[in-house]
């Protein structure tokens, strides 16, 4: 058990996914404790509701977990997994009116950097203001730390999209705050 | 993955603003709450697929493998489309609305369901007794069953033609067209959830396969919107195909995974775990 447990901890994700569809019922657990953070991190600035968060990361989860087969390495497993949790959270927005705000779970920021670039409204709430697309954009390059290559697969959409949108809402976030180039 | 490294990272960003989003503190860890529900809810999906043993259709099974060709499995357990039949008889009591096929009268739903619903739309999935053994030595190939389905088939959506093809014709309330995947949800909230699992390792079907499973109805692929569900008849890898015809109208077949044959052309797949989540 131990050296399953060694040999799943130095396994690369990939490799993980195949011995999960192979039948190995510890290697998606792993993969699990490896990305529970990020999911929950895209999650929550996804939904911006930590109850509908908890709900959509669960659901990506069990979804990634039942849709392993569908999984053929075209893409990191990180990329898929950020798809998949985006969805749900989708999902559950379309489905749920969210019931609590975001605002209050995030802790905000306490070191000086932003009074340097005189921030006058919080850039969280800008961000919140952004239609969805662009929202969901800066989310997974800005924040997430995906490529342009890897959020335009996590999106569905073309890179070029995911380019123009990461601009466009950079722009809108910067004209809230008063940010000049 | 740093970002600073990642993405966009070279392109100028002259407000900050690509740097103040980097800069906002994370959410942290996944709480301890959390991590422990999503971890039990994994652990019991990987139980759950681990009692499944994979089910391989036998080698020689005819491509034709219809809900009635499952009369043996039937008898001893509910059939799932029997129960969306029920269903939706239920239904069509309240609403009006119709439910009927299918072929011959060997077997009918009133044995499960009592008389009234018989009485009331009758839904009936018929097993031909000269069909009892489809699933023995025939030597349906696979790559042409899906052809020789769509010949053999199209006689068995005639009540009379009695070759052994199940239908369950039901109708929603709406009558508007609605689209392929409305219908493939209103199968799996007639099927038992359980019904939708992992069989073995499976990639999702090609849009060949797909083409496949209309081709093994019988049916014209022109002749409505289609959608495929996955899921398993009696213990069978199946793949129940449903058909829109417009009208609030809409017709499934359940048929062998082994149906999973045929050409090109677009067909709606809805694979099961989405429809798990409905």
């Amino acid at each position: 058990m131990m050296s399953s447990m060694v040999s799943l901890t130095g396994a690369s994700d990939a490799e993980l996914m195949r011995l999960h569809q192979g039948g190995h019922d510890e290697a998606f657990g792993e993969l699990f404790r490896r990305h529970k953070d990020r999911m929950w991190a895209v999650a929550l600035r996804t939904t911006r509701d930590p109850e509908i968060a908890a709900d959509a990361v669960q659901d990506g989860f069990i979804k990634a977990f039942r849709r392993a087969d569908s999984f053929r390495g075209d893409s990191q497993v990180t990329t898929w997994l950020h798809r998949i949790v985006v969805n749900a959270c989708l999902d559950r927005l379309r489905k749920i009116k969210p019931t609590s705000n975001l605002d209050d779970h995030e802790p905000v920021e306490t070191r000086d950097y932003h009074q340097s670039v005189e921030v006058r409204m919080d850039i969280r709430a800008a961000l919140n203001r952004l239609p969805e697309g662009q929202r969901l954009a800066l989310i997974l390059v800005d924040m997430q730390g995906l490529s342009v290559a890897e959020a335009a697969i996590a999106l569905d959409v073309a890179q070029g999209t995911i380019k123009s949108r990461c601009a466009r809402g950079r722009s809108a976030i910067a004209q809230d705050l008063g940010l000049s180039p | 993955m740093n970002p600073s490294t990642s993405g966009d990272g070279s392109e100028p960003d002259p407000t900050g603003v690509r740097d103040l989003l980097r800069a906002l503190p994370g959410p942290g860890a996944m709480p301890a709450g959390l991590e422990a529900r999503i971890d039990a809810a994994l652990r019991a999906e990987q139980a759950q697929r681990s009692r499944q043993v994979p089910i391989a259709p036998p080698a020689n099974l005819e491509c034709m493998a219809p809900v009635a060709d499952l009369a043996e499995h039937r008898r001893r357990r509910v059939h799932p489309l029997l129960v969306a039949a029920a269903s939706v008889a239920a239904f069509a009591g309240i609403g009006g609305l119709v439910v009927s096929q299918v072929l011959g009268s060997e077997y009918d739903v009133t044995a499960l369901y009592g008389n009234s619903a018989a009485e009331d739309s009758g839904p009936q999935v018929v097993p031909n007794a000269s069909d009892e053994g489809k699933f023995g030595d025939s030597e349906a190939a696979a790559p042409d069953a899906a052809a020789e389905g769509a010949q053999s088939a199209a006689p068995a959506l005639d009540p009379n033609a009695n070759d052994g093809l199940g239908t369950i014709t039901y109708g929603v309330e709406s009558s508007v067209t609605v689209e392929a995947d409305t219908f493939a949800q209103d199968v799996s909230e007639m099927l038992p959830v359980a019904d939708y699992f992992v069989v073995g390792s499976r990639n999702y079907p090609t849009q060949t396969d797909r083409l496949g499973c209309v081709a093994a109805t019988g049916e014209e692929l022109a002749s409505g919107e289609w959608a495929l569900v996955y899921t398993t008849v009696d213990a069978n890898a199946a793949v129940v195909v449903v058909r829109d015809q417009g009208e609030g109208i809409s017709q499934a077949w359940a048929i062998s995974e082994q149906c999973l044959q045929g050409e090109t052309n677009p067909v709606t797949f809805v694979d099961r775990t989405s429809l798990n989540d409905l």
